[in-house]
């Protein structure tokens, strides 16, 4: 099968690299294992955790001093130009990071926020009271956390509950009360009877916080429940499935979708065949001996969490194509005594080159660019850097592969 | 050096669930049942318990429709479908019902109903005898049966076709399956008309037995197993005559490749590589430009595809579309990728009819919203589900392929010689 671009590996990364491509007429597929990280976001594209500075004086190896951090403002307009495309709104921009508010209450600076997510304004502590509303028997949701965070800020706070019998019903199965079972019964007649019950526990209030649920039911649901209690509605995030997560990752797959590209779901890039330093083609695990032929390739395996690096006892390593990876030598090294400091191994991946390009056996591939988590030099988890680092070497490597910068489509 | 994650393997990877849950979000049965345990409580977390002690086996197992869109999810590798399907083998209920029975057996059922095909259909559609099909064995009366044909593909096949086969000098071995061979066997005949055009000869097995995967749904291993041995060993020896091995139904396929290793646990790797759906050995030789096709001016057709359960699995759906796409005529849509809900005989059965039918709805919606006459799919079971829930006729890609090849012109290309 013949493409122009074979990317591996269908998370945020590969994503925002196909869409990236597709838009400019270049013919994609997109081979990936399984479901992506995305499926855990906080409803928040991190950039970078410390509002104002720093982000010019990162170390030369990380992934943002190979992007430039010049780059980074048009790479997070092209981001919400895709993400609106594809349907999904983000809100924030480059260079003001707003507060949002994590599951246990803790509020942490972030770039892009998907649009019916809660995020912190100054204003808000003489507005009236937030009302917290979680659901009976949905243990993945902390009201109290959430409004503790926000009393902690000066922001009056009350938690309320509701339930439903549907809801209820989740409860017979052991697993099932989590926010994807909730979130598709909440459709229909069901929302309105919510928004009912809700009503006479948040009168009065400027603003109701309610758990991410939204968007595997009616597409509508929050935007109904904010019309019968007649005060804006916004989300926090949950535990466990992230349900907007979801519903972005299905909307990106079907923008790319709809711009002619392939995605392939459940399918493993297995090898690749080299000729003078060129990759010219990669096979995976379902396709056997039809292989995928593409002048050029992206790598967007993920980290650890995805099986785009591979920790044994002795080593780490890139296991589809033997990437050469960034790692300390001794085991000893990749991790920190305590769990909450900075762990080394978070800056673990692979190497690429001043334009992504990888290096194999020794030599850097001409037409192999890595994107994404699995590039090696961030901490996502210490610099709150995770989905900035992605969309930014998704793009900058679509743009490699095209020769030109890509257009950024002004919005508002 | 032996690598440690070699020695570090557990039967169909259960040892390497993380407990994200991703697998859970796109389960169609947790979708409308919220009775059925889900992917993840049933696989890997309850094969822990199950494997210290059986008496952890949870009855709503029986609800896994088998569709493994559970382990297409999963970004772990973990075979979550083939656990539920050998937990329910060893623990579920020990002795089947008649039905089930009847139901996995569709090789044995269609050899007696084929040869009384006008009366078992006019009896299977009749209500009073639905009625009691209902009562007594508990397949849902409101199903439509598949007909039975009057003539089984392979009677058709040894009585016209065999002899003038071996002239090609090329050959290919149709493994039919049941559906094609007492259901439907037009759709054989369209694989010999399609392969004939562009230079291949036919051949069957000798005795060629059902796949399996209905009886592996119904826990029915043993005789599964049976069926598989002999099935292989007639693999082996069109192997050894250079043959490759395709079939028209992507569930057959994927049962030959991947169930007969992971479920029935039985040595296939010496063949699995030779066993191809038809639509992607036709593909593959159309793009190494081995074979032409040629089509009607004619023919015209706005056609869904619908990408089945095991279709998606396989990852092959591309190649029955690219084939589609071939087609000048054809508008092809693409339908969202769904379960439609039968889940191979699961729908027939009564206790199943509803959830089956709900998990099938948002398919149905949107085919009869797009208005299309036909739906395109490579497994005959989707067939029948949406044949019976929807306006659509549903074609076999292949049966499309052959109503829209121009036969001379195709056999001119690639200069297939009158017999
Ligand atoms: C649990 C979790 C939560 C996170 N939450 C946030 C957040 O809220 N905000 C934020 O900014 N960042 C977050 N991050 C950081 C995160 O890494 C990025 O935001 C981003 O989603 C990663 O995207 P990716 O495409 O690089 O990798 P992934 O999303 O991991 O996607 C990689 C894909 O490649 C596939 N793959 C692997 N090997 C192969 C192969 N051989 N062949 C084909 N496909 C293959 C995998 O199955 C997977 O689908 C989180 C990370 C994790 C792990
Ligand atoms: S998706 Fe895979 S790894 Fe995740 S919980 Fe399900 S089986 Fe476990
Ligand atoms: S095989 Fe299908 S029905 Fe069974 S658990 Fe997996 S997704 Fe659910």
């Amino acid at each position: 099968m013949k493409y122009d671009v074979v990317i591996a590996g269908g998370g945020l990364a590969g994503l925002m690299s196909g869409i990236a491509l597709a838009r400019e007429g270049r013919s994609v597929a997109i081979i990936s294992f399984g479901d992506s990280a995305l499926h855990f976001s906080s409803g928040s594209l991190e950039m970078w955790n410390d509002a104002e500075g720093a982000l010019n004086s990162v170390a030369a190896n990380h992934p943002y001093a190979i992007v430039g951090t010049q780059h980074l403002d048009r790479y997070s307009r092209i981001t919400k130009d895709i993400f609106a495309s594809a349907g999904e709104q983000l809100k924030g921009e480059y260079g003001c990071n707003h507060l949002r508010i994590s599951p246990v209450g803790v509020l942490k600076p972030a770039w892009l926020t998907f649009d019916d997510y809660f995020v912190f304004d100054p204003k808000m502590t003489d507005g009236g009271g937030v009302v917290v509303v979680g659901i009976d028997g949905y243990l993945d949701f902390y009201p109290d956390f959430i409004a503790d965070g926000l009393r902690r800020k000066g922001v009056e706070c009350d938690v309320a509950s509701v339930s439903l019998p549907e809801l209820e019903r989740l409860r017979e199965s052991a697993t099932e009360m989590r926010s994807v079972g909730i979130s598709r019964l909440l459709k229909g007649d069901a929302v309105e009877r919510l928004a009912h019950q809700m009503a006479p526990l948040v009168h009065g209030a400027q603003m109701v916080i309610m758990p991410a649920v939204f968007g595997l039911g009616d597409v509508d649901g929050r935007q109904r429940i904010e019309r019968v209690v007649g005060c804006p509605v916004r989300v926090a995030p949950t535990a466990s499935i992230s349900v907007a997560g979801v519903r972005a990752q299905k909307k990106l797959v079907e923008e790319f979708r709809g711009l002619g590209g392939t995605y392939i779901l459940g399918d493993k890039v297995v090898s690749c065949r080299i000729e003078d330093g060129r990759v010219v083609g990669v096979r995976s695990h379902n396709h056997g001996d039809v292989e995928f032929v593409a002048k050029d390739f992206i790598l967007a395996m993920g980290s650890f969490f995805s099986r785009g690096l591979v920790a044994t006892p002795e080593e780490i390593y890139e296991p589809t194509f033997g990437a050469a990876v960034v790692c300390a030598e001794k085991r000893e090294a990749w991790c920190a005594e305590r769990i909450l400091e900075a762990q080394p191994f978070q800056r673990y991946g692979v190497r690429v080159d001043g334009n992504l390009r990888v290096e194999i056996d020794g030599s850097v591939v001409e037409n192999l660019y890595a994107v994404g988590s699995i590039v090696a030099g961030a901490d996502a988890v210490k610099e709150g850097c995770g989905a900035g680092v992605v969309v930014a070497t998704a793009l900058m490597a679509a743009e490699q592969i095209l020769g030109k910068e890509l257009d950024v489509k002004e919005m508002n | 050096m032996k690598k440690y994650e070699d020695s570090n393997v557990s039967a169909n990877n259960f040892d390497q669930c993380t407990k994200c849950t991703i697998c859970t979000v796109y389960c169609p049965m947790l979708e409308v049942n919220p009775l059925y345990p889900g992917p993840k409580q049933s696989g890997p977390d309850g094969e822990r318990y199950r494997l210290k002690e059986p008496k952890y086996y949870d009855m709503g197992l029986k609800y896994c429709l088998n569709c493994k869109r559970c382990e297409v999810a999963c970004p772990s590798g973990v075979r979550i479908g083939d656990i539920i399907a050998l937990a329910k083998a060893k623990n579920g209920r020990k002795v089947p019902k008649l039905r089930d029975v009847m139901l996995a057996n569709t090789d044995f059922v269609g050899s007696v109903a084929t040869v009384v095909a006008p009366v078992v259909n006019t009896t299977l559609g009749l209500r009073p005898v639905k009625r009691v099909m209902d009562a007594t064995m508990a397949i849902d009366h409101r199903r439509t049966f598949p007909k039975y044909a009057s003539e089984k593909f392979t009677t058709w096949f040894r009585r016209n076709m065999a002899e003038s086969q071996k002239e090609f000098a090329k050959q290919v071995c149709y493994f039919h399956g049941c559906y094609a061979n007492y259901n439907y066997p037009q759709l054989g005949k369209d694989l010999v008309k399609v392969l004939n055009a562009v230079g291949y000869g036919v051949r069957l097995m000798e005795g060629e037995r059902c796949c399996g995967v209905a009886k592996i749904a119904s826990g029915l291993i043993g005789d599964a197993t049976r069926d598989a041995r002999r099935n292989l060993s007639e693999m082996r020896k069109a192997v050894a005559e250079g043959m490759e091995i395709v079939a028209t139904s992507s569930s057959c396929t994927f049962t030959l490749r991947d169930e007969y290793d992971h479920v029935l646990g039985l040595e296939n790797g010496d063949v699995r590589d030779s066993v191809s759906l038809a639509t992607r050995f036709l593909f593959r030789l159309v793009e190494s430009g081995e074979i032409r096709l040629a089509f009607r001016e004619d023919f015209r057709m706005r056609a869904a595809y619908h990408s089945a359960c095991h279709i998606e699995k396989l990852g092959w759906g591309i190649y029955s579309t690219s084939l589609l796409k071939m087609i000048p005529g054809m508008e092809l849509i693409m339908l969202p990728s769904q379960c439609c809900g039968i889940a191979g005989t699961f729908g027939f059965k009564k206790e199943n009819y509803d959830y089956s039918q709900a998990i099938g709805r948002p398919l149905f919606d949107r085919i009869e919203e797009l208005g299309v006459e036909i739906v395109a799919t490579d497994c005959e079971t989707c067939k029948w589900q949406i044949e019976m829930s929807t306006s659509a006729k549903v074609l076999n890609p292949i049966s499309i392929l052959a109503e829209a090849i121009d036969v001379e012109k195709t056999r001119e290309l690639n200069n297939v010689i009158d017999l």
